[in-house]
């Protein structure tokens, strides 16, 4: 699934994009989680059952959104 | 129906030396290798590998050093495939987890990154011994400016960059590499370097610490896996050999220098920075301020990198619940957990002062390499767990993994079977850090899951026709 982001709203959903900034795998059940805002991301990154690929930094400003909007 | 939140512009971390924001090129081999040798290059380990050449000598230093490089290079391998299947910044936790479960994660690894915090404490009366040489402060208060100015760089956002790190550590390198040959030399011109090199055989379980001690030297040399995010696969495998090597060479060339020292302290003596020492003898004055200053800047490196890592890790274990929620904040701004990292650096103050008044020297160099040995045969035997290695019969590399590990396990017990007056110690501190991770490995329960916050459907359609809005 990809997802195209501008101005930290969603801009396209579903077509695999040219120029990936940010890749995160995980088990389908985990991303559903997360999307649906149920579980925090740090959690499973923590143990091994999400991994991502990029700059750190699109990572902790993604890490940030999903926390405010999953607050503990 | 609620309010969809409303998301905070966030801006873009800045990094020391990378000069661009947001484009990063990925870093190859060589920004690896300084990374990971340079993380293990921290001052304390001159010290460590003091304590080996004193404990064996001469060429035997050389010998245990060799052997925890080779076992480190078995090690290498076995990061690098974990990695591989598992390509996370969280490192051994991730690792360990997967191959395990999350509580004997926590419960094992743990203890390590504890007594990297520990050893902070005494990193930091290294470099306040070594400041006092620049300035008229007293070593103590050397420490505290170190911490809280590593911490104010830290609680900015800013990381050192990959240059600056390789700067950092190919300048240490170089530096003491260089003057340990000049104190062989200088041994030679004395007519004394065949008795300082070739000493009478140490006995069978000091040569056995001495190996388990020599794997202190290397700790910190697999946090290359921490960059799988941002570079290739290869690179991580070839950084983590790589680093085993440069390491090896290092230590085995300066234990050399450090069995040519002369004057050297009586015992019960304090604080003694041997890389100094050899400056002074191999150098002169000038040069002993450009490698003190040498190695403040490859603390500092080491320190900065660890205490941003640490206060993610700390922050990620709050959101969880094992640890107190306060810590689970994240400034927008420079996206560092900023109560975590001032909990950080309360810890190492702490540690400071506590290895300071107590003379914990010795006994945290001990603690940590048995953590060292005991994490590494915790990730050998992860190595061969699903999802890391398919269920298969038991065959000769399964075996020798398995040598591999209780031989982990028996040089942490040798480590601390030759402990000598600081067993006591050691002992407690590894009880303390072994009884944090289990209470925290106690309260590291089953996923948390809450139920969706309910955001309609109606305005994320709305935000798709018209992302501009």
């Amino acid at each position: 699934m990809a997802l195209q982001i501008e101005n930290g709203r969603v801009a396209k959903i579903g077509a695999e994009l040219e120029e990936v900034d940010l890749v995160i795998t995980s088990e389908k059940s985990v991303l559903l989680d997360i999307l649906e805002l149920r579980r925090d991301p740090n959690e499973p990154y923590m143990f091994g059952e999400l991994t991502i690929q990029g700059p750190e930094d699109h990572f902790m400003r993604l890490d940030y959104v999903m926390t405010v909007l999953c607050p503990v | 129906m609620t309010q969809p939140q409303k998301i905070p512009k966030l801006k873009a971390a800045g990094t020391v030396a990378s000069g661009k924001k947001h484009a990063q090129r990925r870093p190859g081999v060589p920004a690896l290798l300084a990374a990971g040798s340079g993380t293990a290059m921290a001052s304390v380990c001159a010290i460590g590998l003091f304590h080996i050449e004193g404990l064996v000598g001469g060429m035997w230093s050389v010998a245990a050093v060799c052997i925890g490089g080779l076992i480190c290079a078995v090690l290498a391998r076995i990061f690098g495939k974990l990695s591989n299947v598992i390509p996370s910044g969280a490192g051994l936790l991730a690792f360990v987890s997967r191959g395990l479960n999350r509580r004997l994660g926590v419960a094992l690894v743990s203890p390590y990154l504890l007594m990297m915090l520990f050893l902070v404490g005494f990193e930091a009366l290294i470099v306040g011994a070594l400041l006092s040489r620049l300035a008229p402060i007293p070593t103590p208060v050397g420490a505290l400016l170190f911490l809280v100015g590593t911490w104010l760089v830290c609680r900015s956002g800013l990381q050192i960059g990959y240059r600056a790190q390789a700067f950092a550590t190919w300048t240490l390198f170089l530096s003491l590499v260089g003057l340990s040959i000049l104190a062989m030399f200088g041994a030679a011109d004395r007519g004394e370097l065949s008795t300082s090199l070739f000493t009478s055989a140490p006995s069978l379980p000091s040569f056995i610490a001495a190996v388990g001690q020599a794997l202190f030297l290397f700790m910190g040399f697999e946090l290359v896996t921490s960059h799988a995010e941002v570079a290739t696969k290869k690179a991580v495998s070839t950084s983590l050999w790589g680093s085993v090597i440069v390491l090896t060479l290092f230590y085995g060339i300066v234990s050399l220098g450090f069995s040519c020292l002369m004057n050297l302290p009586a015992q019960g003596h304090g604080l003694y920075v041997p890389q100094l020492a050899i400056a002074e003898q191999a150098g002169g004055q000038g040069v002993t301020v450009i490698v003190a200053l040498i190695c403040i800047l490859a603390s500092f490196s080491s320190f900065n990198g660890a205490l941003l890592a640490l206060s993610r890790f700390t922050y990620a274990l709050a959101v969880q619940g094992v640890l107190p929620r306060p810590l689970a904040k994240m400034d927008p701004r420079t996206l560092t957990a900023r109560a975590a990292l001032a909990t950080l650096l309360g810890l190492s103050l702490a540690f400071t002062v506590l290895v300071y008044s107590l003379s914990l020297y010795e006994a945290s160099i001990f603690s940590a390499a048995v953590a060292a040995a005991l994490v590494y045969a915790v990730a050998t035997l992860t190595a061969e767990r699903p999802p890391f290695r398919a269920a298969e019969p038991i065959g000769v590399r399964r075996v020798a993994s398995f040598a591999l590990t209780l031989g982990l396990i028996a040089l942490g017990i040798g480590v601390i079977a030759d402990a000598g007056e600081d067993r006591i110690s050691t002992l407690m501190l590894l009880a303390c850090a072994y009884g944090a991770a289990l209470y925290a490995a106690w309260r590291t329960g089953r996923p948390l899951k809450k139920a969706p916050v309910n955001v309609p459907a109606t305005s994320l359609k709305k935000t798709m026709a018209s992302p501009n809005s």
